[in-house]
């Protein structure tokens, strides 16, 4: 018996010894496919995919979707659902993607676990430090053109409420955290150094380039302010023009993909097979008018004949293949590594030409800028006749005429028109000005649609269904996106906070601070 | 046994003992479970024959229970039921999973969409875990099996499921499943187990004759259910949508769908003596599907042989099975790999003759190009003869299991046995999209992929069992060590293809877009001391406890180490406590409390960076790391009745109640913060719940008869969710939105949200028809209906609140005839597909509508097209009651008369059916199809699912 006990005693001994061996625990339970460190480089890459947004899915919603409100693309479909944003009328579910996105976004998409990593990384400090904060600044400033107040200033990692700033208050503190970021990118471009050359997809590390680049940046923000924080803006725009701000084609920032994913509107129309983003007719409309060399360059033709004929936006109920044959953006016939526009050249000319409009001191004359836009533009997307475009004095926008539906025809408000004329008044120089920025500013849609706000020009097209509850004025449009959905259920006390700062409180009619108010409108 | 004396001896299989060393006067004592014991007075005689009666006192019914530890079902303080192979195999399924449906209480099966051979989902007693599965641990013989199928994130865009480990397994091999429902039952296997056991105990040789059984199961299968379309109207040329003039076009989806049939062959021969026991068997089954080129096959080899030797101490038991699986275009639901959104929403004004020459040669390219002239309008649409036969979705597996026992009676009262088992499968899915399918899913020269998945499964326990028994009390006590190790591993790739259209290769794959290498795998072990020891007194009252150590590898760079969980059960058979009433056979209460502790996933106590296959890049994480993590714990306690009245009519009731708290779940954070999510341990989700099961089985002569009837209500209910959680660096109180988003029904605006006091069912939405300030529908002047945006609201739960079955059988001679009544109460269905069919025109509805001249509104009539492009996509209009009852299984079997064969041959021959009427349903489709059986929120949902079928077919079966 007594054996026998032992050998229990044996057995239970060993079962617990057996428990007890786990020193390999530590081995199984670290992943053999993900490293626990990264180079600092690493981060950047989906940092600068917050500038153009290629990555198929927030291209959609990035730039197809509120981006109807630009003018230059519209999306034929309605998704099988009646609230959308090119019928004013968009719900709090797909309006909490775009801007929630730019934040952050599942699997380190989204610009701040980028920005935090590097941040903790260099301990906020040094050249790849202020090369994340001027990606910090170029994507929030177009959060705070989308929604206008913004938590910006308060933004600290590991602080999950975080308190909005003003727009005032966010606008000045991207101006000094951009100067901060010049000032550092100043220094490399002068030492020659290129350490993000191998993760750069925009200029793969020049910082001469990124120096024009955050100075068109600057002028950008400051003509965006410029009607309400007059004094302040005039000294940034100089300041930034002063340092040296794109000037020739050769300083454009595309994003170049480099194989990272395929061009994001050619996935949203070819490369889905839905063709689920087209020409808006009002941008083929104008072009047609002025019979515009670039618009090969633009667009598809309309099936197989030699028109462009554009896809009236805010049709309700409409399916991608019913718009199927219509103009498209010309990367649906284009491959699919095309590069994707972030900032072009001419932005700075025009930019500079409505700063000498106003006074300031741009280097040049309005007219002088005004015409080196157009002709920057026409080289930019490889198109001749510009000298014949900048002088036709007689040819104004087109109508909409759509050969199918005729409830999407609209008459064309605007007759402006190309040639410069010293004469006119500046009312008519800035709508020549913003119409042919407007223009070669394709497919920028966020710069677009916040010119329109700004100066109420040039004249787009209402939507054709207008749904929206309560009624918001077609020929004005959405004035910006509302204030996320996650954040009222996450972040509420600090959201409430920011929906009192806006005058008209956290709705879509609700002008921004630097937008044309009281419901003032060019047509 | 010597009474009064040590030690004893078993009877071999026949009953045949011999006992040493008797004196004069010594009595020997017979017993064996489930009669009385008799005491002979020992007089010298050689042979002592004993016919032991059958107990009439109390029913000493052996069941399998937890490690495969065989238990006097009296001694239990937890509900088990069990489940015996005819009930399994009289209406075979390629998954014998389903063969369960409306057989047992507490249980919820849900087969799965995609056809013969799919994997079914399987919950006991509620959902209880917010992230992990809850579909229930699968023990074969008393050893774990890791069911590995794809994870649960489910949506509308997901690529199809497959089949699962389980499926694999041969029906006609199982000898009986027992359903541990509870954890109680089940916290020997800890952690696994907390959602509950499906026990599978298989056949093994029998001694002293030799069977061979031959048998084969055909079904056929036709689509049931398919959602009510129009052909009456065309669409407008140049149009995809149905919305035009009346074509009567004589299309008719279901001419797509063709007959499937389902044929399952074994066989297998028992043989063996006393000493050594062999079981042999072989299996086919092939499947197909309902839909053109689409299959299920599955060959399985099964042998084991049970040797005893060393005078019978030691007993050796090998096993080893093959099993050879491949299925080809199997479809569930979806927008992705589906033939049903192009032929459901397929123009009705156009020629289908012309989609069914799906491709056409092209001369320029030198291959057969894509027809389908009508885009994917991005639900899908394709054609639907060129998904099924050149998207050719394969898979095929190979898997074997070997296992040995070898258990050491050392002594009349311990026996001692250890356990090794490997279960290793490789499996390799390719996916070989042909050139010119659509750009969504392929490049211009063809897309290929080619993954694949190895799993290497090994567990080894050692259990001593000690029972000994005195005049008033018995023990019976386990004490066991236990091992489990799993490896797996994915890998390969996927992408478009270069230069070579139609070439299907790696080498041919384009590196330069869309190329997605795939690599990712894992090792846990799992390592646990565990005990159980059962204390019992005079037959009548038997306490148990259990406790389990877990050491888990997935807590390694954690504050813990391990965690310890108890249970304590007490059943007291209360028929034997006094001198019972004649009509009362046996009653019997239980009660039980336990705790399972839970770790949480593997790699969660460091911070790694992964690895973003879209931009083939490492990124950062957008979670915010929480390293401070506890294991988690579920406590749940139950009561119960067993009884039997008149010897005939049985009872068994349980109430149970569980509450799983401190899971870890991500919660959301704002997006401003920079981060998604964070990991965070809290919440109390509780489900309580009855498991009834009366029956009835009585025999007259020739006649006999059984009924039973099994009922399930369960309640689930979050008492808690986000709670005191604090922010793991700088320790301030969480305060964030107390509800959590789950699950979107993509198509529709219904989302699920966990909130405290719902449950993890609850779907909401957030659009209606815009009303005016009177709360008419407002039908606007210029812009017409439109819908609106209001706050969420509740449409329903997915959850049943009732399951019930009834199960009848009828036996007169050789004739066996069985029914089954499945139906499930309570709970809604959604279907994006009624709204897609709405939106383009094609559904009966919108032609009935256009028949009528459109739809009231108010005092006006609004054009059937207005009225149904504006409701669609809003769950409120497409919500559905998910009651139903149905008569599940029916099954007509003949026992051709032996003497007709001399008795050297029984031949049974039967007519099955499955799933032959639904009784009640107000569902479009049939509400008990799960389009996703891993997830635990995207069920109750229709996106173009592969509709019910029908099964019909004969079975015969040849022993001899």
């Amino acid at each position: 018996m007594n054996k026998i006990y032992k050998n229990i005693i044996l057995l239970v001994a060993s079962g617990v010894m057996a428990g007890g061996c786990t020193e390999k625990f530590p081995e199984y339970n670290t992943n053999p496919y993900e490293p626990e460190s990264l180079p600092v480089t690493s981060f950047f890459p989906a940092m600068l995919d917050c500038l153009a947004s290629p990555e198929e899915n927030p291209c959609q919603r990035n730039n197809t979707f509120w981006a109807c409100h630009g003018g230059y693309v519209t999306a034929p479909n309605s998704w099988s659902r009646g609230t959308l944003y090119s019928t004013l009328n968009i719900d709090n579910e797909w309006n909490r993607w775009t801007v929630d996105w730019y934040f952050t976004a599942e699997g380190g998409k989204g610009l701040y676990p980028g920005w935090f990593s590097v941040q903790r990384q260099t301990d906020g400090e040094g050249y790849y430090f202020q090369m994340a904060q001027l990606l910090r600044v170029y994507v929030m400033s177009m959060v705070a053109s989308l929604q206008g107040p913004l938590p910006y200033t308060a933004v600290a990692n590991g602080d999950f409420y975080v308190a909005y700033d003003d727009e005032q208050t966010a606008w000045h503190a991207m101006f000094d955290d951009l100067d901060a970021a010049i000032a550092e990118i100043q220094a490399a471009a002068l030492s020659g150094s290129t350490p993000l050359s191998s993760v750069d997809r925009v200029y793969s590390g020049d910082n001469n380039k990124w120096l024009k680049f955050a100075n068109t940046l600057k002028l950008r923000m400051a003509m965006r302010i410029s009607d309400v924080d007059e004094a302040y803006a005039q000294q940034k725009a100089e300041e930034a023009v002063a340092a040296g701000v794109m000037e020739s084609i050769d300083d454009s920032a595309y994003d170049n993909l480099n194989g990272r994913y395929p061009n994001g509107y050619y996935q949203v129309s070819a490369g889905w097979g839905s063709y689920e983003v087209k020409a808006n007719a009002c941008i083929v409309s104008y072009m047609n008018g002025y019979n515009d060399p670039r618009r090969e360059k633009y667009f598809t033709k309309y099936g197989s004949t030699e028109n462009y004929v554009g896809v009236r936006s805010g049709i309700q109920g409409c399916l991608p293949n019913d718009y199927r044959t219509y103009s498209g953006l010309i990367y649906e016939s284009l491959d699919r590594t095309t590069p994707m526009p972030i900032m072009l050249a001419a932005e700075a000319a025009f930019l500079r030409a409505e700063g000498a409009l106003k006074g300031w001191n741009m280097g040049g004359t309005a007219q002088h800028f005004y015409e080196q836009g157009i002709r920057l533009s026409f080289d930019e997307w490889g198109a001749a006749g510009a000298d014949a475009y900048i002088a036709d004095n007689t040819s104004t926008p087109g109508d909409h005429t759509d050969p199918v539906v005729a409830a999407n025809s609209i008459t064309n408000k605007s007759e402006v028109t190309i040639a410069w004329d010293e004469s006119a008044s500046d009312d008519e120089k800035l709508e020549k000005i913003i119409t042919q920025k407007w223009i070669a500013g394709f497919p920028g849609s966020l710069e677009a649609w916040s010119d329109f706000r700004r100066t109420g020009y040039p004249y787009l097209f209402p939507p054709r269904d207008n749904l929206s509850q309560p009624q918001i004025d077609g020929e004005r449009g959405q004035r910006r996106l509302r204030f996320s959905q996650s954040e009222y259920e996450r972040n509420a006390a600090n959201v409430e906070a920011a929906a009192a700062m806006l005058a008209g409180g956290d709705e879509d009619g609700t002008e921004l601070w630097w937008a044309l108010k009281n419901g003032e409108k060019k047509y | 046994m010597i009474k009064d004396g040590q030690g004893g001896v078993t009877t071999g299989l026949e009953g045949e003992y011999t006992l040493d060393g008797l004196k004069s006067g010594d009595i020997i004592v017979v017993s064996i479970l489930g009669y009385e014991t008799q005491e002979i007075p020992y007089v010298g005689q050689a042979t002592q024959n004993v016919q032991l009666k059958v107990s009439t006192e109390f029913l000493d019914e052996v069941v399998v229970t937890a490690l495969g530890i065989k238990r006097e079902e009296k001694a239990l303080s937890y509900n088990v039921q069990q489940v015996n192979s005819d009930e399994l195999t009289a209406v075979k399924d390629a998954n014998f999973v389903n063969s369960m449906v409306g057989k047992v209480a507490g249980v919820t099966i849900n087969a799965g969409a995609n056809g013969p051979g799919g994997a079914s989902r399987v919950v006991m007693r509620g959902v209880k875990s917010i992230t992990s599965s809850n579909t229930a641990l699968y023990v074969i013989d008393g050893i774990p099996m890791f069911n590995l199928s794809s994870d649960g994130n489910a949506s509308n865009m997901s690529d199809q499921p497959g089949t699962d480990g389980v499926a694999d397994i041969n029906p006609e091999d199982i000898e009986s499943i027992t359903m541990l429902t509870g954890p109680s039952a089940a916290a020997l296997y800890g952690n696994a187990a907390a959602a509950g056991v499906v026990l599978i105990t298989t056949k093994k040789g029998q001694a002293g004759k030799t069977t061979v059984t031959v048998s084969n199961s055909t079904t056929f299968s036709s689509v049931y259910m398919t959602p009510r379309m129009q052909s009456k109207y065309g669409n407008v040329a140049g149009s995809v949508s149905s919305w035009g003039p009346e074509v009567n076009s004589d299309f008719n989806a279901r001419n797509f769908y063709r007959t499937g049939a389902n044929i399952i062959s074994s066989a297998s021969l028992s043989t063996g003596n006393d000493k050594n026991q062999t079981y042999l068997s072989v299996s086919s089954t092939n499947s197909t599907g309902t839909l053109p080129n689409s299959a299920y096959n599955r060959y399985n080899f099964t042998g084991r042989n049970t040797t005893k030797f060393a005078k019978d101490k030691l007993t050796l038991d090998l096993s080893a099975s093959f099993v050879k699986q491949n299925d080809r275009n199997l479809v569930s639901q979806g927008i992705y790999y589906n033939p049903l959104p192009g032929l459901y929403l397929f123009p009705r004004g156009e020629s289908f003759e012309d989609i069914q020459m799906y491709e056409r040669y092209d001369a320029a390219l030198g291959y057969n190009v894509n027809y389908w002239p009508y885009g994917n309008n991005n639900i899908g649409m394709q054609n639907p003869y060129w998904v099924q036969n050149r998207e050719v979705r394969e898979n095929d597996k190979k898997r074997y299991m070997l296992s040995a026992s070898l258990t050491w009676n050392v002594t009349d009262w311990l026996d001692v046995s250890g356990r090794v088992k490997l279960d290793n499968y490789t499996n390799r899915q390719t996916y070989k999209l042909y050139a010119t399918t659509d750009n969504l899913w392929a490049g211009p020269n063809g897309s290929y992929r080619d993954i694949w998945t190895t799993a290497n499964s090994t567990y080894a326990d050692v259990l001593a069992t000690i029972h000994k028994t005195w005049t008033d009390w018995s023990i019976n006590a386990n004490i066991g060590a236990s091992i489990n190790d799993n490896v797996f591993e994915r890998m390969g790739y996927n992408g478009q293809l270069a230069d070579l259209p139609n070439f299907f290769a790696i080498h041919n794959l384009d590196r330069t877009t869309k190329y997605k290498p795939e690599q990712l795998g894992y090792h846990d072990q799992m390592q646990a001391v565990f005990y159980s020891v059962e204390i019992g007194w005079k037959n009548m009252l038997y306490l148990t406890t259990t406790g389990r150590n877990d050491w888990d590898s997935k807590l390694a760079y954690s504050n813990y180490d391990s965690f310890f969980y108890p249970s304590v059960g007490l059943s007291a058979v209360i028929s034997n406590m006094f001198d019972a009433p004649q009509w009362l056979s046996f009653l019997k209460v239980r009660g039980s409390y336990t705790e399972v502790g839970n770790a949480y996933d593997r790699f969660m106590t460091k911070v790694f960076y992964p690895y973003d296959g879209e931009s083939n890049s490492w990124s950062s994480s957008s979670t915010y790391p929480n390293l401070d993590l506890k294991p988690e714990r579920t406590k749940s306690w139950e009561v119960g009745v067993n009884a039997k009245f008149l010897n005939s009519i049985n009872l068994d009731v349980t109430y149970y109640r569980s509450n799983t708290f401190n899971q870890t779940f991500d919660a959301p954070l704002p997006a401003s913060s920079g981060y998604t999510s964070t990991p965070v341990q809290s919440g109390n989700i509780m489900n309580q719940g009855v498991e009834l099961a009366v029956g009835y089985d009585n025999q007259w002569g020739d006649f006999a008869f059984s009924t039973s009837y099994t009922m399930t209500w369960n309640q689930n209910k979050i008492i808690s969710l986000i709670d005191q959680v604090r922010n793991p660096i700088t320790g301030e109180m969480i305060q964030m939105d107390n509800q959590i988003q789950k699950a979107t029904f993509g198509g529709l605006d219904a989302r699920l949200i966990l909130k405290e006091g719902g449950s993890m069912g609850d779907v909401y939405a957030s659009h209606l028809l815009t009303r005016d300030y009177n709360g008419y529908i407002y039908d606007d002047p210029a812009a017409g209906l439109s819908v609106s945006e209001v706050d969420d609201f509740y449409l329903g739960s997915i959850l049943p609140k009732f399951n019930m079955g009834w199960n009848t059988h009828f036996g007169y001679k050789g004739l066996d005839v069985g029914i089954t009544f499945a139906a499930r109460i309570g709970g809604i269905v959604m279907s994006a597909t009624e709204s897609y069919l709405d939106f383009y025109g094609v559904s009966q509805r919108s032609a009935d509508a256009r028949d009528a001249g459109g739809i009231r509104i108010n005092q006006g009539m609004v054009s059937a097209q207005e009225y149904y492009t504006t409701i669609s996509g809003n769950a409120a209009y497409y919500t559905y009651d998910a009651t139903n009852v149905r008569l599940q299984e029916l099954s007509v079997n003949y026992t051709l008369p032996s003497k007709w064969f001399k008795d050297k041959v029984k031949l049974t021959v039967g007519f099955v059916g499955k799933n032959l009427w639904m009784i009640y349903c107000k569902a479009p489709f049939d509400p008990e199809l799960s389009a996703e059986v891993s997830s635990s929120y995207y069920q109750g949902f229709d996106t173009f699912m592969l509709p019910s079928t029908r099964n019909l077919g004969f079975n015969v079966k040849l022993q001899f």
